[in-house]
């Protein structure tokens, strides 16, 4: 391997790292704020039949 | 992303994000390529402060752990497990840089170098705290245990940082008693990517304890809405 390639081999593994966590971040925040709006609509339906 | 106490998140992001850009034309454009290794070098803007990071990151949740056991306030538990899933990711992020970086320069890719076995040590000790926090189920022991294995842990970490001094080795001294052994444009690109690595660790942290905030409140939601119905409608939401 070039000097070159061992360069772009660090700054790739960097980047999908950085990025692969954001990502990751993202996807989970998205479904427990949908998990959160279903579990709200469900509590505040209860409350209103009770 | 406004949600009421995160109104500056996307002024941080945005800061970050051309701090990023600013970094990578200085270490792609402005600064010389290095006499002795050639473009490799360029490894190092952000193989220094991918470790500054994840020192920074223990750090913290070190300080975060030490205020959970004062305090007993779940807030500071969530800093300490953002802060050290950060600083896991940086300190993985350092080691395999610093392994491409030193396959052409060594001859390499590992050798168990004072500095490099340290850093295996401390990134392992992390990663086995991060499990073990994943095994106990009650929410208080699990913030107290990891707070215990953040300050423990913590130990290591000015080791690493030492070891270059305290023991015969290979890896290069950056910070010498004589000030830094660099070029001033060097300095400078190194001075903008630490910079930008650490306003990268502040948005990284912020977004990560906003997720946990979350995940603590559904939680909470799932508690009460696994309660029978005369507990449950007594609860505000």
């Amino acid at each position: 391997m070039s000097n070159l390639t061992y360069l772009a081999a660090a700054y790739a593994f960097l980047w999908i790292m950085v990025f692969g966590y954001l990502y990751r971040l993202a996807r989970r925040q998205q479904a427990m704020e949908q998990e959160l709006r279903a579990l709200q609509e469900t509590l505040e339906g209860t409350r209103k039949e009770a | 992303m406004n949600k009421p106490g995160y109104a500056w998140l996307p002024w941080l992001i945005g800061l970050t994000a051309l701090s990023i850009v600013v970094s990578v034309c200085l270490v792609f454009v402005y600064v010389p390529t290095e006499r002795v290794m050639g473009p490799v070098q360029r490894i190092f803007y952000y193989h220094v402060p991918s470790a500054w990071v994840g020192f920074l990151a223990f750090f913290v949740a070190c300080l975060a752990g030490g205020a959970y056991l004062a305090r007993r306030e779940i807030r500071w538990d969530m800093l300490q497990a953002a802060s050290d899933e950060i600083g896991v990711l940086f300190s993985t992020i350092a080691l395999v840089s610093g392994s491409l970086w030193a396959r052409p320069i060594w001859n390499t890719w590992w050798t168990w170098d004072p500095r490099l076995t340290t850093t295996l040590v401390m990134w392992l000790y992390y990663v086995v705290t991060l499990m073990l926090r994943g095994t106990v189920e009650s929410e208080e022991r699990r913030a107290r245990f990891h707070a215990v294995l953040n300050i423990v842990g913590f130990i290591n970490v000015p080791l690493v940082f030492l070891a270059i001094r305290l023991w015969r080795s290979i890896h290069p001294v950056l910070f010498t008693s004589e000030g830094f052994a660099l070029e001033p444009s060097m300095l400078l690109t190194l001075g903008v990517c630490l910079l930008a690595f650490t306003l990268l660790y502040a948005c990284l942290l912020a977004l990560r304890v906003r997720a946990q905030g979350l995940e603590h409140r559904l939680l909470e939601l799932r508690q009460l809405a696994s309660l029978p119905e005369s507990e449950a409608k007594g609860e505000t939401l």
